[in-house]
């Protein structure tokens, strides 16, 4: 089990350093001009020259992706700018550490997502049980149809409806607000609590179906004839053993999901505006500000290996015949 | 038919605990009906042990998991009659049937890789059988769960019921089925071909075990099989059926010693020889009838060689009654044949070595 764990950290170091180089190829070897977009309006060849100094980009282009990776692990002197570990460069146009701006937009997602998993769960699970156990009849044809008209409008095109209608035009829901739970709670819940609702409802229209398949598979499976020869009520059939084996499948496909999710909710955070990491890429992509872009692809590559490895473990928990080895 | 005597064997004094009458169990599909079942009937008294034999598609396992109850009600036909230990279950509540099944009827299925739950534990599904039907605490469900895997002959049941399903090899777990089958002291057990998934040693010891339990708890056993030399082991009578009836039904001496059906003859033609000369296996020709469209007449008339003797062509046009025979007292068969005694020891029982 340890060495287990130990070879899969190992695994997910080595894809990280193979995305980290990727992603340094592909932002700082390209055609670009930092020193050119920092410099403003009134530029001249001196202060590029300058600022090239600075930023450290004259030097060999080897010698800037040591540069770059010495920071990820033991932080960075970025000419005279202290940059603190894991430093993810800085920003050529805000010119503060991108850490800094991540470590400010990361728990605006990590909240949305997390409310949207509460919620997209739990509608998944409770619709797809629901359309499984009444499988064939008006109320499931109702449940997979609403589901599939759903999920075949794309999220954003729904997203700006719902903002335009239900917050701007009617006010039916107030309009999205962060503020960090550990300032206040209770705003923190008030604020995210529209799109949670809008977000997690949206979503678990890709589940519902999942889950209802997975349900009638179980279903037909020898173990449930099992369970009813043995005298046990529907009810304790349904949650005890259906539902045990049902959603086995449904964890690994939630743990890939909010992994990329939480890389960036970029419609969601965009059209209602917080400041996460999907809205933290957007801007910079306008900006070219090529160091928080390419933070936030080896934030979003930490976030994929590790919840990879999570969802593995917890397989391991729910199905016994998973051996860790 | 529901007016015949219901078994060959009526033994005086022993309780009856099984009776189906008239029993059709159909499927309504998107091909057709399908007649799975077309009026069976059978009964079984305490303490024997009943062999349904057949091939596949002769309605040997839906007739019995029909005792179980265990049909989706929504996409399945059923009429006739089953009383099980007095009550009619044909057209009963599913909280009646799910208040017998196990306690007074279980079942033993027959890939014990499949049946058990994957996920959980293998004494906690069982015990979880027990609680359903007594109120005790889980230690002591768990106590009479150790106690039944340590009786049906697994070692060191204590660690074995905290194993999973995938420790257990298939032996043992067709074992920790058998089990489960038992916790509740089931008066009427049965068993949906136990031994096939398993090797000959194995399943011989599987068997005694089903004998030596039987013995002890008096209890009645249906065993659903198609391996003849499992029931010659074990069975008491012997119940053939074809695509959906019985065809023949005595006890194992009588249908197996001395057949009266075509159909018996070519099964038991059928059973490999254990010899070194090689040679091809004997089949009955043609193919299992189609269950949406059953063959005119006796289902079995297509397949079978001595339709010709039986005189203007009855067997496609009449089907034959299931009845007590010239020559019997209590096997009941379904054939016209006039005298398939004399066919039998004249030309078939020379090729049953």
């Amino acid at each position: 089990m340890l060495v287990y764990i130990l070879r899969r950290v190992l695994l997910g170091l080595s894809v990280l350093l193979a995305a980290i180089v990727a992603t340094f190829c592909i932002f700082f070897l390209g055609p670009s001009d930092p020193a050119g977009a920092l410099c403003g309006r009134q530029c001249t060849p001196d202060r590029i020259v300058q600022i090239e100094k600075d930023l450290g980009l004259n030097k060999p282009k080897t010698e800037q992706f040591v540069t770059y990776t010495k920071g990820l692990v033991a932080g960075n002197d970025l000419g005279g700018k202290k940059c603190d570990a894991p430093c993810l460069g800085w920003s050529y146009v805000q010119n503060r550490p991108v850490t800094d701006m991540v470590k400010q937009a990361f728990p605006v997602t990590v909240s949305i997502v997390i409310g949207g998993i509460v919620v997209y769960s739990t509608l998944g699970i409770l619709f797809g049980m629901i359309a499984a156990r009444f499988r064939g009849k008006p109320l499931d044809r109702v449940i997979v149809g609403v589901s599939q008209f759903v999920t075949s409008i794309p999220y954003f095109v729904l997203a700006q409806l719902f903002f335009l209608y239900a917050m701007v035009y009617y006010g039916l829901i107030p309009r999205a607000k962060y503020t960090s739970i550990l300032d206040n709670p209770f705003t923190w819940f008030t604020g995210l609590l529209g799109i949670w609702l809008f977000y997690g409802t949206v979503l678990s229209a890709n589940y519902v179906r999942y889950v209802r398949a997975s349900m009638i598979d179980v279903q037909n499976q020898d173990y449930i004839r099992t369970a009813r020869s043995k005298g046990l009520g529907e009810r304790k059939i349904a949650i005890s053993h259906a539902l045990r084996a049902g959603i086995a499948p449904f964890l690994t496909l939630l743990g890939l999901a909010v992994a990329a999710e939480l890389g960036g909710a970029i419609f969601t955070e965009r059209i209602f505006g917080l400041q996460g990491m999907g809205n933290l890429a957007l801007t910079s992509f306008d900006t070219s500000d090529l160091p928080v872009i390419a933070g936030v692809v080896v934030v979003g590559a930490v976030i994929i290996v590790s919840l990879n490895l999570l969802v593995d473990l917890l397989y391991g928990l729910v199905d016994p015949r998973v051996k860790l080895s | 038919m529901s007016a015949l005597p219901a078994t060959p064997v009526a033994e005086s004094g022993r309780e009856r605990i099984l009776e189906v009458n008239d029993l059709q169990v159909q499927f309504p599909t998107a091909d057709g009906l399908v007649n799975a079942v077309n009026g069976l009937t059978y009964s079984l008294d305490m303490g024997r042990t009943l062999a349904i034999v057949g091939e596949s598609g002769s309605g040997k396992s839906v007739s019995s998991m029909a005792v179980m109850g265990l049909h989706d009600p929504r996409r399945t036909r059923i009429s006739g009659s089953i009383v099980l230990d007095g009550t009619e279950l044909v057209g009963a509540s599913q909280e009646t049937i799910r208040q017998l099944r196990s306690s007074t009827a279980a079942m033993i299925f027959q890939d014990p890789q499949s049946s058990f739950h994957p996920f959980k534990k293998i004494g906690d599904q069982i015990a979880e059988a027990y609680l359903v039907h007594h109120k005790v605490s889980k230690k002591v469900a768990m106590t009479r769960t150790v106690e039944m895997l340590d009786r049906v002959g697994i070692p060191n049941p204590d660690r074995r019921a905290k194993q999973y399903p995938h420790e257990f090899s298939g032996g043992m777990r067709q074992r920790a089925m058998i089990a489960l089958g038992l916790i509740n002291d089931p008066r009427l057990l049965i068993a949906d071909e136990p031994t096939t998934a398993l090797d000959v040693t194995v399943q011989a010891q599987i068997l005694d075990l089903l004998n030596d339990l039987q013995r002890e708890f008096g209890s009645a056993i249906v065993l659903i099989t198609h391996d003849l030399a499992v029931v010659a082991e074990v069975a008491d009578d012997v119940m053939v059926m074809y695509g959906g009836r019985a065809v023949e039904h005595g006890t194992a001496h009588e249908v197996l010693a001395n057949p009266r059906h075509p159909y018996t003859w070519g099964l038991l033609g059928s059973v490999p020889k254990l010899s070194a000369s090689g040679g091809n296996l004997r089949t009955i020709r043609g193919l299992p009838p189609s269950l949406i469209n059953l063959p005119s007449g006796c289902s079995f008339h297509p397949r079978c060689d001595f339709s010709d003797r039986v005189p203007g062509g009855l067997c496609s046009k009449e089907l034959p009654g299931l009845e007590v025979r010239a020559g019997d007292t209590t096997r009941r068969s379904r054939c016209h044949l006039a005298d398939p005694a004399g066919i039998f020891d004249a030309e078939i029982a020379s090729t049953l070595e």
